[in-house]
């Protein structure tokens, strides 16, 4: 009853969905494209960046892009839970909350992966010889995929419990957030991290920003240069399990519910 | 007098600010609600309606007591005293981006009902709520009225056996509360258990059986209107209302 009750949350919330995303996806498309024809054409041009760092930091791009999406969708939860509260209709289904909060999670998390996976049919288009699909990992590509969206769900329910206000989001973004993206090997590797400084190498170790990178690039690009593949699909699933278990916590506190 | 069809024993209800207890909404609490009978539960705002009626629908724990249902507590089983139960808030929170029609047909489903006894009781609800006009409308193009007469729909979806309308005709026009006031009645008559929580006297009078009148987060009377007036020595509910507020005083 309860998977079923879980089944049919995700199935209203593709309903939306489908409204929505021809619009997403064309927001996404726009902001990817200019970035990776910033990153990827004129900054090389500037000298002091290696051969395929515009691949590099395309594939970085569609890895990061979900977690703008989800950051909004987690604003909409942060003004409902401190308004209306239309999440309690939720939360008197016969389903535990827990299982409520993981529903909300796993949505978030699903319509950040149909935005990412078209993403790499564009990035193949934009930079057809760089990109060699003989270095993809297939299997691997589609586990980063999904570790990456579920990471970002749960650390959005994450943001929504810690949360009182919606305007407490830009703040949170600009002192956390965005230089966690930024030190989370964003536009460096984490070896070229651990190269300057080894302090610098173990402090990317505690962002889990760096593993979303690493697990990305690592599926596309080949192992070499990157973390283990499997290092960052576990750091990622841990980082997954703490932030989750935490948020279900103080969501259940703060909504008061069973 | 029907059998007893929910116990509220002992109900207690603290508002935490850090450890320590902030407000205690609910002292104590303690009722039976009988099969088929409509309650009200009245009292001015603040006096602990909404908790209580929040407790009733498991939205919220109480901080100590019980809810019995068949003489078990809700808690062992909650998931299959929810299927019975339908709860009617004093906010709208309705699914804003479907429409009124998709938004029924989810909330059977969420109730694990099968398709053709969905579409069955969608059918019959908005016929009941008169609903037909507004069907393909989007929930936020909705007026007050037609919010509440649609939130009435969606708590009624799986034919629960029991109804928690919390303050449901609050901001609405006289003629509207009047034909919602019908459709509770109509509902008393299938045999669905009510409890309807309201600061609206008249509400009160016009449509329950019994009433529990609440002060305080305490319990200050239960019974039949002519109980509770006989027993203050009011002719008014109105009356009552106010002698329960002078004690206080």
């Amino acid at each position: 009853m309860s998977a079923r009750i879980f089944l049919q949350l995700l199935r209203r919330d593709l309903l939306i969905y489908k409204k929505e995303y021809p619009g997403k996806l064309l927001d996404m498309l726009i902001t990817f494209i200019v970035w990776v024809i910033v990153f990827g054409y004129f900054v090389p041009k500037m000298g002091g960046t290696s051969d395929g760092y515009g691949v590099f930091i395309m594939v970085g791009a569609i890895a990061s892009f979900g977690v703008f999406d989800i950051i909004g969708k987690a604003g909409i939860l942060i003004n409902d839970i401190s308004g209306d509260r239309t999440i309690s209709y939720l939360l008197l289904l016969p389903i535990s909350s827990t299982l409520v909060f993981c529903y909300q999670a796993l949505s978030w998390a699903f319509q950040s992966l149909v935005i990412a996976i078209p993403l790499y049919f564009i990035g193949k288009g934009l930079f057809w010889s760089e990109l060699n699909l003989h270095n993809v990992t297939w299997y691997q590509l589609g586990l980063s995929l999904i570790t990456v969206n579920v990471f970002f769900g749960f650390f959005a329910l994450f943001l929504v419990s810690v949360l009182y206000k919606v305007n407490d989001l830009s703040r949170i973004y600009f002192r956390f957030i965005n230089p966690l993206f930024l030190f989370g090997c964003y536009f460096f590797t984490w070896k070229v991290a651990y190269k300057i400084s080894h302090w610098i190498g173990y402090l990317a170790l505690i962002d889990p920003f760096s593993y979303v990178m690493e697990i990305s690039r690592a599926a596309i690009l080949g192992t070499h240069e990157y973390l283990p593949f499997w290092a960052s699909f576990a750091a990622l699933w841990g980082f997954t399990l703490v932030l989750g278990y935490i948020a279900i916590k103080r969501l259940k506190t703060i909504l008061d519910c069973l | 007098m029907t059998s007893v069809f929910l116990s509220i024993k002992h109900v207690k209800k603290g508002y935490n600010k850090g450890r320590k207890i902030s407000k205690e909404a609910l002292k104590g609490v303690s009722f039976d609600i009988h099969e088929g009978e409509a309650l009200g539960l009245i009292g001015v705002n603040g006096a602990g309606k909404t908790t209580l009626s929040s407790i009733i629908a498991s939205l919220t724990p109480p901080t100590s007591g019980d809810v019995l249902w068949k003489g078990c507590s809700i808690y062992k089983n909650l998931k299959a005293y929810r299927m019975i139960v339908g709860f009617c808030p004093q906010k709208p929170n309705l699914d804003q981006l479907l429409t009124l029609d998709q938004n029924l047909l989810f909330s059977g489903r969420f109730f694990g009902m099968a398709e053709p006894d969905i579409l069955k009781r969608k059918e019959e609800l908005i016929e009941l709520l008169e609903l037909e006009s507004y069907r393909d409308a989007v929930t936020s193009t909705l007026s007050g009225g037609y919010k509440q007469r649609f939130l009435i729909a969606r708590s009624l979806i799986h034919s629960p056996k029991l109804i928690i309308l919390d303050e449901p005709t609050v901001g609405l026009d006289p003629h509207i509360r009047h034909e919602l006031w019908k459709i509770i009645r109509n509902l008393k008559k299938e045999g669905v258990s009510i409890i309807l929580t309201t600061h609206y006297l008249e509400e009160a009078e016009a449509i329950v059986d019994r009433v529990c009148m609440i002060d305080q987060g305490k319990i200050k009377a239960v019974g039949t209107l002519s109980e509770v007036m006989k027993n203050y020595d009011k002719e008014k509910l109105e009356d009552v209302l106010l002698a329960i507020r002078e004690e206080k005083s």
